[in-house]
């Protein structure tokens, strides 16, 4: 796989419901990614729609899944991501490194997998399962995780670039999980950063939270923050992503501020944009 | 799990493949039973990295309850959110979101025929046995009946 295969996304924000005009309105606005078990192939909601018959891109973003289960991913969950990315008309769908269910119960949200190479044996043949189900790439998220399994063998970071290299699957950085996992966890964004294979790098998340206690917790509910931005930048400083999509679920701001936000984003890949010109230009004098 | 998942074992790698997943369903279902069904904790994890992730899960699942039904944090007010963490303990999740939040509901309707809020959320639970539901349209009353069907 070549990085000249991945679609250049652009600067995007989560589409909802809740903010859909507001989306629609946006200044200068790419893509926007859609949760995929939101929305019915068949029932696609107007503006969305709209978005699409304007030109914008629209990726499925799935989060019950469970490539990260222990069984394999279920064939009429994947069928259903499948059609939500036909009828959008998706370059891509994504997902996330997490599972999600086991023996009967469901997590409710993600939780981590522990990253042993045996682990790693499962989720790659799941991923396959679904690469050969799906009809656009997939690309695989990085969780924010509140706990670490015992007896790990290999960091997120390892465990997702052993999968690009088992599966060729791409990657979705979202950068609040990596600032998320230094907080509650002490994982260093920047040695993860270093650890994953950019050229398989699709898009990047970036979202706002809240410090409690000590804890992160990754709300997608509050303004972005420096911190956040900051690992946002050590990524921008190896690689130009192809796409950044902001996140945001909910305690809806006015959509002025929803704006300024992609343009604090916006600014972070300019200027490291400028930056590598600029080495460019210096190393061919 | 050899009940629950057929593997087709065809060489060494199958059958590895099918070991992994096994060993896997079994430390998952460990983990996750211990945090929402009040089983013990599996050996070594940090329990207050357990606490905290339980906590989340919880949070989640209510935040999610309270998007999906909105109505139902602001008839509840402050009895919302420690109600649903008692709905929650001996109720892990196993279906859908949706049925979740509904099956919250009935349950704060049986446990506090007292409060204040229980009327109002009769009428949000049961619109169809109002005196005045005659006047709704039929379509409303027979949405009504499907949901809680």
């Amino acid at each position: 796989m070549s990085s000249s295969d991945i679609p250049r996304l652009g600067t995007g924000i989560g589409w909802r419901p809740e903010i859909d005009t507001a989306v629609e309105r946006l200044p200068g606005l790419d893509w926007v990614e859609v949760v995929a078990e939101n929305v019915c192939a068949d029932h696609l909601p107007p503006s969305l729609a709209e978005l699409r018959a304007r030109g914008v891109t629209v990726v499925p973003h799935g989060v019950s899944l469970g490539l990260g289960d222990a069984a394999a991913p279920d064939p009429a969950r994947l069928a259903r991501l499948a059609a939500v990315a036909e009828s959008l008309g998706s370059p891509l769908v994504s997902e996330h490194l997490a599972f999600v269910r086991a023996g009967g119960l469901e997590a409710g949200h993600l939780l981590p997998v522990p990253r042993t190479r045996e682990a790693l044996r499962v989720v790659a043949a799941n991923v396959r399962i679904a690469q050969r189900e799906l009809p656009v790439p997939l690309a695989l998220e990085n969780i924010a995780a509140q706990l670490a399994w015992p007896g790990e063998e290999l960091t997120e970071a390892q465990f997702l670039a052993e999968l690009v290299e088992r599966t060729g699957v791409r990657l979705l950085v979202d950068v609040a999980n990596l600032h998320t996992n230094r907080v509650n966890l002490g994982v260093d964004p920047a040695a993860e950063i270093d650890r994953l294979p950019l050229e398989a790098l699709a898009y990047v998340h970036v979202a706002g939270g809240v410090e409690r206690d000590g804890v992160w917790h990754d709300t997608h509910t509050h303004p972005v923050t420096a911190p956040v931005l900051e690992v946002l930048a050590e990524l921008c400083a190896r690689t130009d992503p192809p796409g950044v999509l902001l996140e945001r679920d909910g305690a809806y701001p006015p959509p002025a501020e929803l704006s300024a936000e992609l343009d604090a984003i916006r600014r972070v890949q300019h200027l490291h944009r400028v930056q590598h010109l600029h080495r460019r230009e210096t190393a061919r004098v | 799990m050899s009940e629950q998942h057929e593997y087709l074992i065809r060489d060494r790698e199958d059958a590895e493949l099918a070991l992994a997943r096994t060993h896997l369903a079994h430390r998952q279902q460990e983990l996750l039973a211990a945090l929402v069904a009040g089983a013990p904790a599996p050996a070594g994890f940090d329990p207050e990295q357990l606490r905290v992730q339980a906590e989340g899960l919880l949070a989640k699942r209510r935040e999610i309850a309270a998007h999906l039904v909105p109505e139902l944090p602001g008839l509840l007010g402050a009895d919302f959110a420690p109600l649903f963490a008692r709905y929650c303990a001996g109720r892990p999740l196993t279906g859908g979101h949706r049925a979740d939040a509904r099956a919250f509901a009935a349950w704060a309707l049986d446990t506090r025929p007292d409060a204040a809020w229980h009327p109002g959320l009769r009428r949000l639970l049961h619109p169809t046995a109002s005196r005045w539901s005659r006047l709704l349209p039929r379509r409303t009353r027979d949405r009504a009946d499907r949901a809680l069907a």
